[in-house]
């Protein structure tokens, strides 16, 4: 081979490699920036200017609900609210507050973000599916009289992706996501709600306290606390008796 | 033997990987085709709830043809849409050193989906034509890097359908809108084969509150929000020069 063509070959090939590790390197480095910037910050603390809880050990299920004071607040995907939760009887947990109502945009449709209700064919107990309900991280809300439709809460905020997996059970007729008041996807508007509220449902038992493993032990008689700290400092408190 | 299987491997790549919108050329930021047959494209897309990936595949000369075909997810909502494009336009070059370019283009777009939204039994199909008009230069030309800023402006007529269909009964709602959308980009162009370009979309016809509600629901449309994306592109395909004819064989 010519010495003329072997250099052109070396300078080709010195020029080539280069270039294309440097586009690539650049176009990496300026996607990994732009997610890290523009990546929501998971632990949020806006002021709220409301926080209740409502339990039931009956579902056992705890839902700790608060109302940012800016009602134009929303919560971004992957980013939570953190309250503390104090038992009298000893136990301690916290959990993050998230959404309500999904999704976070100016027009809806809006549905319940940890909520969904099944129906069963004619003759078959929705309580069949009990096992399976605590399989993907759920809990009955409610079973409605007859047994053949029931509501269930998740503890993580995926309705759509628990009604999905649902909907191929035995003996499920339709799965159904929960919407505010008559705002089904159909009709096209919502009626007025406060979409900026945030809501967590709480895993609740009544066996011996074991804090920080994520479900309260509670027994009727003890009071529950739900403690939130404002950005200025302040605490916002909750508080009830286990009836 | 070689050459028949680039476009096969192209032809693959836009199977495999899934789409989004991809504008072509050096109105895009992508180098011009004139020295290569082909150019092979993917891109990325950030909407405030979804997501855009797409590939394209482009053939031409000054006058090109894109074939594009893509994929729009929505996390939040586990939805998607899926994009199919045909583009075509033409590469102008003016100036000093023909360094600016004016490209009008024309493309017919279909996006099917989401189906089965928030599992409802609804499904969701868009199909829009556009004209548009851009302009790009070359602002950088170094040994191995080239710098292609370039903008656009586009007028879209978009056709969106809503059916819902029930065991008893199949409704179905149509509406039209048109919309304009302003692109900008910059090409940074690697011996002219490889191209990283990130740009951003900007519509200038927001869908109000109230719009028909066809428009109201899809995630990740370009007319809604103004969305970041990033595209990278391979030139490939060289084209073979003709060998200069010898004047004594002519005779």
């Amino acid at each position: 081979m010519p010495e003329s063509v072997v250099a052109s070959l070396r300078v080709r090939s010195r020029r080539a490699w280069p270039a294309w590790t440097l586009g690539l390197a650049t176009g990496l480095a300026l996607t990994a920036a732009c997610t890290d910037l523009l990546g929501p910050r998971r632990n949020v603390t806006p002021e709220l200017s409301a926080l209740d809880l409502d339990l039931s050990l009956l579902s056992g299920i705890m839902h700790i609900s608060g109302l940012p004071a800016d009602t134009a607040f929303r919560l971004a995907s992957g980013q939570s609210v953190s309250v503390e939760i104090t038992v009298s009887s000893g136990d301690r947990e916290s959990a993050g507050l998230y959404r309500t109502w999904c999704p976070p945009r100016p027009h809806g449709p809006y549905f319940n973000c940890f909520r969904f209700s099944i129906g069963m064919e004619s003759g078959i107990d929705v309580r069949t599916l009990s096992q399976r309900v605590g399989g993907i991280g759920g809990r009955w809300e409610h079973i409605y009289s007859g047994g053949w439709l029931a509501e269930v809460t998740l503890f993580y905020p995926d309705a759509i992706r628990g009604a999905q997996r649902a909907r191929s059970w035995p003996g499920v007729k339709f799965v159904e996501l929960s919407w505010p008041g008559s705002c089904a996807l159909q009709s096209g508007f919502c009626p007025p709600f406060p979409v900026w509220e945030l809501t967590v449902p709480v895993l609740v038992d009544t066996g011996a306290a074991v804090p920080r493993d994520g479900t309260m032990q509670l027994r009727p008689g003890d009071t529950v606390a739900v403690l939130y700290r404002q950005p200025d400092g302040r605490v916002l408190e909750a508080r009830r008796m286990v009836p | 033997m070689k050459r028949a299987r680039t476009p096969v491997v192209a032809l693959a790549l836009l199977a495999v990987l899934a789409p989004g919108s991809l504008r072509a050329q050096v109105c895009a930021g992508f180098p011009s085709l004139r020295d290569t047959r082909f150019r092979v494209a993917a891109s990325a897309a950030s909407y405030t709830y979804a997501t855009a990936l797409g590939v394209s595949l482009t053939a031409g000369r000054k006058v090109f043809g894109t074939l594009g075909a893509g994929v729009t997810h929505d996390g939040e909502l586990h939805a998607s849409t899926y994009d199919l494009s045909l583009e075509g336009g033409a590469d102008i070059a003016f100036g000093p050193e023909r360094r600016v370019f004016l490209c009008p283009v024309a493309a017919l777009s279909v996006s099917l989906g989401p189906h089965d939204f928030l599992l409802q039994p609804e499904d969701y199909r868009y199909v829009s034509g556009t004209l548009g008009l851009g302009l790009a230069a070359v602002a950088v030309r170094g040994h191995r890097l080239t710098v292609l800023p370039a903008g656009g402006l586009r007028a879209v007529r978009l056709r969106a359908t809503r059916t819902y269909t029930s065991p008893e009964e199949t409704i179905g709602w149509t509406e039209s809108d048109t919309y304009l959308l302003f692109t900008l980009g910059v090409g940074l162009v690697f011996n002219e084969v490889l191209t990283i370009r990130p740009g951003v979309t900007v519509p200038f016809d927001f869908v109000p509150p109230g719009a028909p509600y066809p428009f109201a629901v899809p995630f990740g449309r370009e007319e809604r929000e103004v969305s970041l994306g990033i595209s990278v592109g391979i030139n490939f395909g060289r084209r073979t020069r003709s060998p200069p004819q010898d004047p004594a064989r002519l005779q």
